[in-house]
C-alpha cells in the first residue's frame, strides 16, 4: 500500500546524511586520534575535538517560521541551522568503458549560533566543515578516500553571492548553466580529482510538506552527470547519473540507539528508489522500512513498510 | 574505536510491481570517518512492473560494528 506522503518519513530518508557528522562530533570529544588525510585535517582533528566539546552547550534555536524549497537558493548553507550536509552520489562511465563510483559529502557544524558569533573575535572558530570524499574504481570497486576537517576562516566556506561552498580546494557551486539548475563538483584525493557537472532530470523532493519543520532538505533523485576524472595514469571523459540529498536544521541526537541502512538505486527504466531500514543497535526489536520510488516522470510514491520487502542475502565480516 | 562486525552487503527488495536485487561491488568498503560505517557502490538486477532491468546504487550501513 502506498503510504501517504509524511514528513516524518521524508525526514527520516534525508536525516541519514546527517547522522554520520553527529555521530562523529561525539566520538571526537572524546578520542582525538581520529585519521585524517590533509594537512589541514591534522590541524584540525584535535581542534574539532576542543571546540566541539564545548559546542555540546551551545544552543541553536530550532529553525522557525513557514519554509518552502527554494531553488537555487536552498543549495547555499543556512547558518541559522545548527547543522547541514550536501551529499552526493554518482554512478559514471568513461568514454572508454572505465567504471567509477563516487560519494561526495559536505558537513558544516555551528558551534555558535550566526547571532553570537558576529560579537566575537575573528579567531573565534563559530563553526566546523568536514568533507568525505569516496571513489571506487573499475568493476571490483578499488577505492580511493579522501577525508577533510576545516575550522572554515578562509579554508573552508560558503558564499551566496557566488553560489559556492568550499573545503580546502573542494567545492560545490550551485545555479550553473541553464535556468540556474546545474550544480558544478570540484574534489580531489591523492590519486584522483573530479570536476563534474550535475544537471537535474527529475523534480527536487521536499523533506517534509510541513512548513514550519525544523528539519528541513530536498532530494534530487537523478542528475545528468558530466564531466571529467583524472588519475595518475589518465583522464577520464566521463557521463553518469547522480543522486544529491541535501539537508539543514535538527539532526538525529549524537550517538544514539538507532542505526540506517540507506540504498540508492537508480535503474536503466528511469525509476530512482531510496529505501531506509531502521533499526536499533543490537538488533532487538523490529526494523522499520520505508522508501520512495520516483517514476522516470518524476512522480513519488511513498512506501511502507507495508509496501516493501527487504532482506539481506550476504554478508560479510 | 572501529570494531569488527558483519555487513550485509546483498539486499533484496520488493514491493507491488518490482523485485530487486542490490549486490555490493566491492566489499571493502568499510569507513571510519565520520562514524563508522559501510558505505560503496552496489550492482542491480531485477524486475520493475514485468520487464527486466538493471542500475547502479549506493548501500550505506551503520550500527553493525561490535560493541567495545
Amino acid at each position: 500500500m502506498m503510504a501517504a506522503r509524511g514528513p516524518v518519513l521524508a525526514i527520516m530518508i534525508l536525516a541519514i546524511a546527517a547522522l554520520g557528522t553527529a555521530t562523529f562530533f561525539m566520538r571526537s570529544t572524546g578520542d582525538a586520534t581520529t585519521e585524517s588525510s590533509s594537512s589541514s585535517a591534522q590541524t584540525s582533528s584535535t581542534a574539532v575535538a576542543t571546540f566541539l566539546a564545548g559546542a555540546a552547550t551551545t544552543e541553536f534555536e530550532p529553525l522557525r517560521g513557514e519554509w518552502t524549497l527554494s531553488l537555487p537558493r536552498d543549495h547555499g548553507a543556512h547558518l541559522e541551522a545548527r547543522a547541514e550536509t550536501w551529499s552526493v552520489t554518482a554512478h559514471l562511465v568513461a568514454s572508454t568503458g572505465e567504471k567509477f563510483d563516487l560519494s561526495l559529502s559536505f558537513a558544516r557544524y555551528g558551534i555558535i549560533p550566526p547571532n553570537e558569533a558576529a560579537e566575537m573575535s575573528t579567531w573565534t572558530v563559530s563553526e566546523i566543515y568536514a568533507g568525505q570524499f569516496l571513489v571506487f574504481e573499475g568493476s571490483e570497486g578499488t577505492g580511493h578516500t579522501e577525508h577533510r576537517f576545516s575550522r572554515g576562516a578562509g579554508t573552508a566556506g560558503h558564499d551566496l553571492e557566488t553560489r559556492e561552498i568550499w573545503l580546502d580546494e573542494w567545492n560545490i557551486v550551485y545555479g550553473e548553466g541553464a535556468g540556474d539548475e546545474g550544480i558544478r563538483l570540484r574534489a580531489s584525493g591523492v590519486n584522483v580529482l573530479i570536476d563534474l557537472l550535475l544537471e537535474p532530470r527529475k523534480p527536487a523532493l521536499a523533506a517534509s510538506d510541513e512548513a514550519t519543520a525544523t528539519t528541513r532538505g530536498f532530494s534530487m533523485p537523478r542528475l545528468a552527470v558530466s564531466g571529467a576524472i583524472r588519475t595518475p595514469s589518465d583522464e577520464f571523459d566521463v557521463s553518469g547519473r547522480a543522486w544529491l540529498d541535501r539537508l539543514w536544521g535538527d539532526v538525529p541526537v549524537p550517538g544514539g540507539p538507532i542505526a540506517y541502512d540507506r540504498l540508492t538505486l537508480q535503474l536503466s527504466d528511469g525509476t530512482d528508489m531510496s529505501v531506509i531500514q531502521t533499526r536499533r543497535i543490537g538488533r532487538e526489536g523490529a526494523a522499520t522500512v520505508d522508501g520512495v520510488l520516483v517514476d522516470e516522470a518524476g512522480r513519488a510514491a511513498y512506501l511502507d513498510d507495508d509496501a516493501l520487502d527487504i532482506r539481506s542475502c550476504k554478508s560479510v565480516a | 574505536m572501529t570494531g569488527g562486525g558483519s555487513y550485509p552487503v546483498s539486499w533484496q527488495v520488493r514491493g507491488e510491481g518490482f523485485d530487486l536485487t542490490a549486490t555490493a561491488s566491492t566489499e571493502d568498503a568499510r569507513q571510519e570517518f565520520l562514524a563508522p560505517m559501510w558505505l560503496g557502490p552496489v550492482a542491480v538486477e531485477g524486475e520493475m512492473d514485468g520487464a527486466a532491468v538493471r542500475g547502479s546504487g549506493m548501500l550505506l550501513l551503520t550500527g553493525y560494528e561490535d560493541i567495545q
